[in-house]
C-alpha cells in the first residue's frame, strides 16, 4: 500500500549538515498497523511529514497504492491535499473556530475530499458514532478535554477515508491511564475500519503494543523492522536491544559454532546463544555480543552440587522492590548482571546465588558503533 | 519595620499619581463638557451642551468623523496586510531589509510625510499639478479631501500596524494550516476557512485600535484637513480651542471631546471582547510550528511589486520631494530655470531657527520617558506582583486611558490648568505636554512592561523576601533589573513618538514656545515650504539615530 525507497533529506542547521533521514526503505501492507519507534529527534516525524507531502525530501522515492507521489528524479511532488492520506497531530491541529461537528465536515464540504450533502452527513455521524462522539456534536472544540480533542482530530481523519492514516504521537499528550485505554481502542478500530495506519511513536510499551510490526530507527537511519515479539525476542543490534526494555550484554569470542547455536568464550566461561533472525551468521574467532533479558535469567540459591556449564556463580549486591517483581543486581566474576525475578524468590544483598542462562533466549550479536547498528565488518 | 513600611509607599504614592493622570484627563473633560460660559454665577450649566448640539453641522462631522476612523484602517490595512503576511507566512527573501525599512519607517513623521504630499498634490501650488496643468488644463489632483486624509493616516499607521499585526499571523499554530492540506483543502481554501477565520479577530482588534488612533491623531487633519477645510471633530476641538479672536472656548471644547472619548469608548469595548476572543483560539495545540509558504517565481514578483510601491510611497516621495523643496525658494517642479536658484541656504537658516525648539523637544521627550516609565514600573509591580485588591482597580483605570484620545485629554489638563492657575501656574506651560504625552502613553509602556514583569516567576520575589529583603529592596534589586530591557524598549518608543508627534504640542498652548514638530507646522503654514523642509530633514536624521540606536539596544535586531 506504501512504498519508501531511499529516503534521505538534510536539514541545513549553520552550514552544519543534519541527516534528518539517511536512506530510509520500507514498506507497509494493506492494512497494516505500523508503528515508527525510535528516539526523539531521530526523524520519525520528517518521515511521516514526508509521506504526508508536508515536507519535501532531498531524495528517494514515495508511492501509496501504486501511484508515485513522489520521485525526486521524474520531478514527481504530490502536494498533501492530492495525496490520499490524512493525518492526526501531535498537537490535535483541531480548528479553534469550528465545532466538533463543523471539524469533521470541513474536509468533506471543500476541498478535494468533498461529498455530495446526503453521502457527507450520513459518513459524519458514522464517524461521530464509532467515536462516541455524537453528543458534543455542537460542542465547541476549545471546550473540550484533551482526551475528546485527541478523537476529534481521530474523526476528522477517519472520515475522509485515507488510503494511508498518518499518526504522529496522538497519544503524548494525555495522561497515563488514558493512554494506555486508548492504545487497545484504537487499534481495534483500525483494523475494524481495515485502514492502513502510520504510527509514529517514542514509547516502546505503546509500540509493543498497537504495532503488527515496528520499524525501530536511530538517527535518519531504519535499524529493524518486524513483528513486536521478533523486536522484543530478537533484537539484531545491542541499540534496539536495550531500546525495548532492558538487556544484560556479555562481550565474548566465538569459539565454535553448531547449526544455530553460538558458543562464546566469555569473562563468565562459556555461552551458548543464538543468532537473531536476520542477524549475521559469525565466523570462529570474531567478537559478538551476548545479550540476556533480565527476565530471562533463572536465578536460584547457590548450587551444592556441581555447577553445569551454563551455570554462573554471582553475590546479590543489590535489590530493588517493585511489587509484581523484584530487580536484582548481582556481581558474577567480573561483571554485573541485571536479573528480574517474580516477587516471591527473595534474596538479600551478599547471598550468592546460582544463575542460568537460558540458550534459547540468550541471542548474539554484533557490538554496536555508535549509530546503534551493529559493526557490518571487523 | 516601620521604615520597610514607608518605602513601599513611595511605589504606592507614584500609583496613585498615575491613576490621577488618567482621572484628571476624563474627570477634566467632564467638568469641562458642563462649565457654565463666562459671565453667569452657576455651577454648572448644560449651555455647552446645547450650543454643540444645536450645530446641525454636528451629525455630519460626526459621521465625517467615523468615515476617517474607516476610510484611514482601510488603507492602513491594505498596506499593513500584505506585509504582515509576507513577514509572517512566506519565505520571502529580504524579510531582514524590508523589517530595517518598517523600522526606518518610524523616523519619518506622519505629519512630514502629509506635508510632502501636500507640496506635490495641493489644487494651487502643488509641484505635480504645477507639471499637469499645462497638459490637461486643469489641477488633476486635490490633497485637500477626506480620501487623501484616509490615505495619508493609513500610510502614517502602516509600520506601527505590521508590528501589531505580525505576531498574529505568526503565533497561528502552522500546523492548524497543515491539518487542512493533509484534509484536502488547497491553500486557497486553508486560508479561507481556517487561516482567516482565527486572525480575524486579531486583525480586527488591531483595526479597532488604530480606528481610535485615526480620529484622534491631528497631525494630518492639521495639514490638510484644517486649509481644506474638511472639519472632523479633531478638527473641531482645535478651533474651539485656537479660536482665531477671542479666548479658547474649553466648555465647548469639552463637549466635543466628550463625543470623541464616548466613540473611543464603544471602540474600546469592542476591541476587548475581540482581544479575548482572539486568544480563546490560541490556547489549543501545545507547540507552535510555524509554517512558511515557499513563494512561486509570480509570488516573488508580486511581493517584490507591492513592496516597491509601498516604499516609493512611503519613503521615495516624502524624501525626494523635501529635499527638492529644501533647495528651491518656493513651490516648483524642477527644471531648468529652477535649477539656477538651487541653494542649501535653507539647511543653515534652519538650524539657526531650531535651536530653542530641539532644546524643548528634548525636554519634552526626556521628562515624558521618565515619567511614562516610573509611573508604569510602579503600576506593573502592584499589578504583577502584590495580590493587593487594588490591583486589578489599578490596572482598569490605566487601561481605560487608551480610550481618552490625546485631543480630549489636552482638553482636559488645559481646563483643569486654568482654574487651578492662581494655586499651580502650570496653565501655558511646556510641561502640559509632557502630562499628556506620557498619560496617553500609559497604557502601552504597562503593558509592555507587564508583558516580561508576567514571565518573571513569583518565587523570584519569595526567595528575595526569604532571604531577608524588604520589599522595597526587592523592588529595586530583583524586579527593576529583571524588567529593564522592557523597560529600555518602552522608553525608546516614547522617545520616539514624543518627537514626532504634532498633535499635542499644537493643542496645548506653550505661549510662544515652538517644539520642532510645531516649528515645521508654522513655517510651512506661512509659506517657508524650504526652511521647513530642512528642518524636517534634520528632525528626520535625529530619529533615525534614535529608531537605530533602540533597535540595537533592544535586540529588535531581526524577526
Ligand atoms: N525544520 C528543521 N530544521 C532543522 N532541523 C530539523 C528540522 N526539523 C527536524 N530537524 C532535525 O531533524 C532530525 C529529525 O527530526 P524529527 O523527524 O522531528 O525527529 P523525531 O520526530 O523522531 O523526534 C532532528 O535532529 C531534528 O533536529
Ligand atoms: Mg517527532
Amino acid at each position: 500500500m506504501l512504498e519508501i525507497t531511499q529516503l534521505r533529506k538534510t536539514y541545513r542547521d549553520k552550514r552544519e549538515q543534519v541527516y534528518a533521514l539517511d536512506g530510509i526503505d520500507l514498506a507497509v501492507k494493506k492494512g497494516e498497523f505500523l508503528v515508527l519507534l525510535g528516539p526523539s529527534g531521530c526523524g520519525k516525524t520528517t518521515t511521516l511529514r514526508s509521506i504526508a507531502g508536508l515536507e519535501r525530501p532531498d531524495e528517494g522515492e514515495i508511492t501509496i497504492d501504486g501511484q508515485p507521489v513522489y520521485a525526486e528524479a521524474q520531478h514527481i511532488f504530490v502536494p498533501p491535499e492530492k495525496r490520499p492520506i490524512s493525518m492526526v497531530f501531535q498537537s490535535y491541529a483541531i480548528w479553534p473556530h469550528l465545532s466538533v461537528y463543523d471539524n469533521v465536515a470541513l474536509p468533506l464540504k471543500v476541498g478535494h475530499r468533498r461529498l455530495e450533502q446526503e453521502e457527507r452527513e450520513k459518513r459524519i455521524k458514522e464517524v461521530l458514532a464509532l467515536l462516541g462522539l455524537e453528543s458534543l456534536a455542537d460542542r465547541k472544540v476549545t471546550a473540550l478535554s484533551g482526551g475528546q480533542q485527541q478523537r476529534v482530530s481521530l474523526a476528522r481523519a477517519i472520515a475522509q477515508r485515507p488510503k494511508v492514516l498518518l499518526m504522529d504521537e496522538p497519544l503524548s499528550n494525555l495522561d497515563y491511564k488514558l493512554r494506555v485505554r486508548l492504545r487497545s481502542e484504537l487499534k481495534a478500530l483500525m483494523h475494524q475500519l481495515e485502514l492502513t495506519t502510520v504510527y509514529v511513536t517514542h514509547d516502546q510499551e505503546e509500540a509493543l503494543a498497537m504495532g503488527d510490526r515496528i520499524a525501530v530507527m536511530n538517527q535518519g537511519k531504519l535499524i529493524q523492522l518486524g513483528t513486536p515479539r521478533d523486536i522484543y525476542q530478537q533484537p539484531l543490534t545491542e541499540f534496539v536491544a536495550r531500546f525495548i526494555g532492558e538487556m544484560n550484554f556479555i562481550s565474548g569470542t566465538v569459539r565454535q559454532i553448531d547449526q544455530d547455536e553460538v558458543h562464546l568464550e566469555t569473562a563468565l566461561g562459556n555461552l551458548v546463544g543464538k543468532v537473531p533472525k536476520g542477524g549475521q551468521r559469525p565466523v570462529v574467532g570474531q567478537k559478538r555480543t551476548l545479550g540476556i533479558r533480565p527476565t530471562d535469567i533463572d536465578m536460584i540459591p547457590e548450587q551444592t552440587a556441581e555447577a553445569r556449564g551454563d551455570q554462573v556463580a554471582g553475590t546479590i549486591v543489590s535489590a530493588q522492590y517493585l511489587g509484581e517483581s523484584i530487580d536484582y543486581t548481582v556481581q558474577a566474576g567480573p561483571i554485573t548482571l541485571q536479573v528480574k525475578t517474580h516477587h516471591r524468590l527473595v534474596f538479600q544483598p551478599n547471598d550468592c546465588v546460582t544463575l542460568q542462562f537460558d540458550p534459547k533466549y540468550a541471542i548474539v550479536i554484533e557490538p554496536d558503533d555508535e549509530t546503534g547498528w551493529g559493526k557490518r565488518h571487523e | 519595620m516601620n521604615r520597610q513600611r514607608s518605602d513601599v509607599w513611595i511605589i504606592y504614592s507614584i500609583v496613585v499619581l498615575a491613576v490621577s493622570l488618567v482621572m484628571i484627563s476624563i474627570a477634566g473633560i467632564l467638568i469641562a463638557s458642563v462649565s457654565p460660559p463666562e459671565e453667569t454665577e452657576q455651577l454648572f450649566s448644560l449651555a455647552h451642551y446645547g450650543e454643540v448640539f444645536g450645530n446641525p453641522d454636528l451629525y455630519k462631522v460626526i459621521g465625517r468623523t467615523l468615515l476617517l476612523g474607516l476610510g484611514s484602517i482601510a488603507f492602513m490595512l491594505a498596506f499593513s496586510l500584505p506585509i504582515s503576511w509576507i513577514l509572517a507566512r512566506t519565505d520571502y527573501k529580504r524579510k531582514n531589509l524590508l523589517f530595517s525599512l518598517l523600522i526606518a519607517n518610524i523616523a519619518i513623521p506622519g505629519f512630514i510625510k502629509a506635508m510632502s504630499y501636500v507640496f506635490l498634490f495641493n489644487p494651487t501650488a502643488g509641484i505635480v499639478n504645477k507639471l499637469v496643468t499645462p497638459l490637461v488644463g486643469e489641477a488633476l489632483f486635490n490633497v485637500y479631501s477626506l480620501p487623501w486624509i484616509c490615505y495619508l493616516q493609513g500610510l502614517l499607521m502602516t509600520p506601527i500596524a505590521v508590528f501589531m499585526i505580525y505576531p498574529a499571523l505568526r503565533n497561528m499554530d502552522g500546523s492548524l494550516e497543515e491539518a487542512c492540506w493533509t484534509s484536502g483543502l488547497s491553500r486557497w481554501q486553508a486560508v479561507r476557512y481556517v487561516v482567516f477565520p482565527l486572525v480575524a479577530p486579531a486583525i480586527a482588534a488591531a483595526s479597532l485600535f488604530f480606528f481610535i488612533l485615526a480620529i484622534e491623531i491631528f497631525d494630518v487633519v492639521a495639514l490638510v484637513g484644517l486649509p481644506g477645510k474638511i472639519v472632523v471633530l479633531s478638527g473641531m476641538i482645535y478651533d474651539a480651542t485656537h479660536p482665531t479672536y477671542g479666548l479658547p472656548n474649553y466648555g465647548k471644547a469639552g463637549v466635543l471631546g466628550v463625543i470623541l472619548f464616548l466613540i473611543a469608548g464603544v471602540a474600546i469595548a469592542f476591541y476587548l471582547k475581540l482581544l479575548v476572543q482572539a486568544q480563546r483560539y490560541q490556547v489549543v495545540g501545545a507547540k507552535i510550528r510555524h509554517v512558511q509558504q515557499e513563494l512561486s517565481g509570480k509570488g516573488k514578483l508580486l511581493a517584490d511589486c507591492f513592496i516597491g510601491v509601498w516604499i516609493f510611497l512611503s519613503f521615495v516621495i516624502p524624501l525626494f520631494t523635501l529635499f527638492w523643496t529644501s533647495l528651491v525658494p518656493y513651490l516648483q517642479p524642477p527644471s531648468l530655470k529652477a535649477l539656477d536658484t538651487l541653494s542649501f541656504k535653507s539647511y543653515s537658516v534652519a538650524l539657526a531657527y531650531m535651536i530653542e525648539p530641539m532644546k524643548n523637544t528634548l525636554f519634552v521627550m526626556v521628562t515624558s520617558v521618565i515619567l511614562a516609565v516610573v509611573l508604569s514600573v510602579c503600576v506593573s509591580w502592584l499589578v504583577t506582583r502584590t495580590k493587593s485588591r487594588l490591583a486589578p482597580v489599578v490596572e482598569f483605570i490605566v487601561f481605560l486611558s487608551i480610550a481618552v484620545p490625546s485631543m480630549v485629554s489636552a482638553v482636559a489638563f488645559q481646563f483643569i490648568a486654568l482654574k487651578l492657575y492662581s494655586i499651580i501656574p502650570l496653565y501655558g506651560s511646556i510641561v502640559l505636554v509632557v502630562l499628556v504625552l506620557a498619560s496617553r502613553m500609559l497604557t502601552f509602556t504597562t503593558r509592555t512592561i507587564n508583558g516580561t514583569a508576567l514571565q518573571l516567576n513569583q518565587e523570584l520575589d519569595e526567595a528575595a523576601y526569604t532571604s531577608g529583603l524588604s520589599r522595597f529592596t526587592a523592588f529595586r534589586k530583583v524586579f527593576l533589573p529583571l524588567v529593564t530591557p522592557a523597560v529600555v524598549y518602552s522608553a525608546f518608543v516614547v522617545a520616539v513618538l514624543a518627537a514626532r508627534d504634532l498633535t499635542v504640542p499644537l493643542m496645548v498652548n506653550t505661549g510662544n514656545k515652538e517644539l520642532v514638530s510645531t516649528l515645521i507646522y508654522h513655517l510651512q503654514a506661512n509659506g517657508s515650504y524650504d526652511v521647513a523642509s530642512a528642518v524636517g530633514f534634520y528632525l528626520m536624521v535625529f530619529l533615525l539615530v534614535l529608531v537605530l540606536l533602540a533597535r540595537r539596544l533592544t535586540g529588535l535586531k531581526q524577526l
